[in-house]
Order: C-alpha cells, then sequence, then structure tokens
C-alpha cells in the first residue's frame, strides 16, 4: 500500500506537474532498493493498464506473446529441438566442457587495447557469454564491404567450423549444432593484407549453459 | 526476416487482426533473436533481459510512427541491442532528464506482464465496474478517435472529453490495484 505523498507523486508524474524538490524524491523512491519497490512496481502496473486500454500495439503483441509461451509446454531459452540428442554428462565432464580457454580468454580481455579495437567495436551481437541454441547471429554496425571468415574453436582451441561470409552484409548466421559446452568464435577478414591491417576480433558463446554449474 | 519486413511492420498502422497478429510475430521474431544477448547482458537475469528488449521494440515503434523513413545505417538487430545496452547501463543513473513534458526514467527490470499475467483480463473485468459513460470514452479512444469527435458524441467540450477520460482511465487502474499487492 503506497502513502498518500507516495500516490501523490505518481499522480503528478502522470500529470507532468512534478515540482522541482518532488521530481527528485520521485526518481529516489524509483531506484529505491535497484528498483524493487511497491512505488516503482504500482506506477509499472499504472502504465501497463493505461497501455491495454489505449490498445497500445506493442502491449497487445507482448501480452499475445506472453499468453502464447504460457501455452507452450518449454520456455523458448531452454527448447532445444534441433539440438543433437542430449547424452547425460557428468559433473567433471560439464566442468571440462565449460571450462574456459586461457589464451583465448587473455585474447578477450586484452583486444580493446590493441589495433583490431575499430574491427571488433564494428561487431554489435553476438554479445559475449551469450547462451546459444541452433544458431550465432552476428550484426555489424554497417555494412562491411570486404569477405570475412568465422571460425568457431572449442574450449580446446579445437575448430569446429568455418564459415566464409560474403561482403556487403549487416549481418550472418551460423548455424550450430554442437555439444554443450563453452566456444570460441573468430572473425577475420578473407583478405591477407587486410587481416594484416585489421586483424581479428573474438568472442565467447555457450551452448546449452543451462547444464553449467551455477 | 529481414531488417525492411519488421521495419514496414513497425510503420504500419494497426487496423485489423491480421496486422495485429503480423505485428506480434515481427515482435517475436526481434524478440527470439535478442532476449539471449540481453539475458547475457544482464548475467542471466531473465526479467530485465526480457524488459530490455520491449523498452528497445518499443523506441523502434515510436521512432518509426513519427519518422517512417527512418532506417538504422547497420543492423537492425545491432541497434536495437544500442538501445539495450544503454538503457541497462543506464539503470542507477540519478540525473535522468526531465523536460516539460517527457521525464526518462532509469531501467527499471519489474516486469510487470510476468508478475500479473492475468492483467488483461482484470483490466477487462474492472472496465465493466465503471459507468458506461466511462466505459464509452474508453472503448471511443482506444479506436484513436479524437477527442474533438468524443466531444460531440458525448456532447462536451474536447478538453473535457479528455480530462473524463483520463479519470476514467484512473478509475479503472484502481480498482485494479485495489486487488493487487506486491
Amino acid at each position: 500500500m503506497l502513502s498518500d505523498i507516495e500516490n501523490r507523486l505518481i499522480e503528478d508524474y502522470l500529470n507532468h506537474t512534478l515540482s522541482e524538490p518532488n521530481k527528485q524524491l520521485f526518481l529516489e523512491k524509483w531506484l529505491e532498493n535497484g528498483g524493487n519497490n511497491p512505488f516503482a512496481k504500482t506506477l509499472k502496473v499504472m502504465q501497463t493498464i493505461d497501455r491495454i486500454l489505449e490498445n497500445d500495439p506493442i502491449t497487445l503483441a507482448r501480452l499475445a506473446l506472453y499468453q502464447e509461451r504460457a501455452n507452450q509446454p518449454t520456455a523458448p531459452d531452454s527448447a532445444a529441438q534441433n539440438q543433437p540428442a542430449q547424452a547425460s554428462y557428468s559433473t567433471a565432464e560439464l566442468r571440462q566442457m565449460f571450462a574456459p580457454l586461457p589464451e583465448m580468454e587473455q585474447a578477450m580481455t586484452t583486444r580493446s587495447a590493441t589495433v583490431v579495437e575499430t574491427w571488433q567495436e564494428l561487431i554489435m551481437l553476438p554479445f559475449d557469454g551469450i547462451n546459444c541454441i541452433n544458431s550465432l547471429d552476428f550484426a555489424f554496425a554497417k555494412v562491411v564491404d570486404y569477405s570475412l571468415e568465422c571460425i568457431i574453436y572449442n574450449n580446446q582451441g579445437k575448430v569446429e567450423a568455418k564459415q566464409t561470409i560474403p561482403a556487403l552484409q549487416t549481418s550472418f548466421e551460423v548455424p550450430l549444432s554442437l555439444p554443450p559446452g563453452r566456444y570460441y568464435w573468430k572473425l577475420n577478414p578473407t583478405d591477407r593484407n587486410l587481416r594484416k591491417q585489421l586483424g581479428h576480433a573474438i568472442g565467447m558463446f555457450l551452448v546449452n549453459a543451462d547444464l553449467m554449474e551455477p | 526476416m529481414d531488417d525492411s519486413t519488421i521495419l514496414e511492420a513497425f510503420r504500419q498502422k494497426k487496423t485489423n487482426a491480421e496486422e495485429e497478429k503480423h505485428f506480434a510475430e515481427v515482435c517475436d521474431f526481434i524478440y527470439n533473436k535478442l532476449f539471449p544477448n540481453a539475458k547475457a547482458l544482464t548475467k542471466g537475469d531473465i526479467s530485465a533481459a526480457g524488459e530490455l528488449v520491449w523498452i528497445a521494440i518499443e523506441e523502434l515503434y515510436i521512432r518509426l510512427q513519427n519518422n517512417p523513413k527512418f532506417a538504422p545505417t547497420g543492423n537492425l538487430m545491432g541497434y536495437l541491442f544500442v538501445i539495450i545496452r544503454n538503457k541497462w547501463a543506464d539503470r542507477f543513473n540519478k540525473n535522468s532528464i526531465f523536460t516539460d513534458h517527457l521525464f526518462q526514467l532509469p531501467f527499471n527490470s519489474f516486469d510487470v506482464l510476468e508478475e500479473i499475467p492475468d492483467l488483461l483480463d482484470l483490466t477487462m473485468e474492472a472496465l465493466k465496474k465503471v459507468s458506461k459513460e466511462c466505459q464509452e470514452i474508453i472503448a471511443l479512444r482506444a479506436d484513436k478517435i479524437p477527442y474533438e469527435e468524443i466531444a460531440i458524441t458525448l456532447n462536451k467540450t474536447a478538453g473535457a472529453a479528455r480530462v473524463q477520460f483520463f479519470e476514467c482511465k484512473n478509475k479503472v487502474t484502481q480498482i485494479v490495484l485495489k486487488n493487487y499487492k506486491f
């Protein structure tokens, strides 16, 4: 139950009539306990009801998808329909499968200090540590006007897959069919001179991260 | 699904159930592409990851509704992920921007529809409990009827129709909140 002051703050916020001192108070209440508080939750519920009543297309799409997901037996993130048949792994095996590969981890932590920084920054997706199911999606900040090679390594440094990406792309997808574990991707221009000039970009991803120890 | 298909779906006004369904499918496609990245960004906080993806979807929608010619220079998913990254990085920022009409709040990971999956039903039930006139004005606004036309229908001024709409929405909200404790 919110206090009268809190209710008034919300009302003033929604009416765009918050006074300067109340703006700060409002913000403090919003951020209290990292945002996990009745004040912030109430306001978010109120805003969502507003959107429902106004037939907001995003809220309606979201509701439709939540309902669809609720009717499905498994959540999409844990669904692994296209994965190879899952063997049962021992804890020791899983530990080994998800163990980091020191040289790759080192390359990832130092990459921003090297000349390849610009090239690395061009790659907006995937985010490091992403849990993949059956594909790894890359997205670039702009069209890459040269062809690329994408190499997937396992956590033993062994090449698992290679794919050439034609020039003039802003995105591409690497299909995956890998057992659970930690993997690394490396992207570099296929042209030797460009490779020398730009170096490579590197990142890490997981397959079936749910199996990993907490 | 390519970027131009997505952008077209976001530009379109949704006028029938088929268009709404197509739009939901496009949103679902974006969600499935971005959610695993957002989950990695939030170090496994599923609620925050989901909320971030929807915020990005909403920002793109508003942007395209305001400027249908807008198209990101690079990849669309990359563009959306930049929004997600910025929102996440800004979540504890107390220097939010207050302007006359807009107050950009820092990101909050509370996922309302995850927490209250039956919010739509609760809202519709609450709607039945308000006056017939309130129900009518809310239905008219849901159909995007301008206040000027509503005013003629209800024999009021446009300003009075607007005030009444906000009061009616508030009544519905209060009925829903009365039965819900956080």
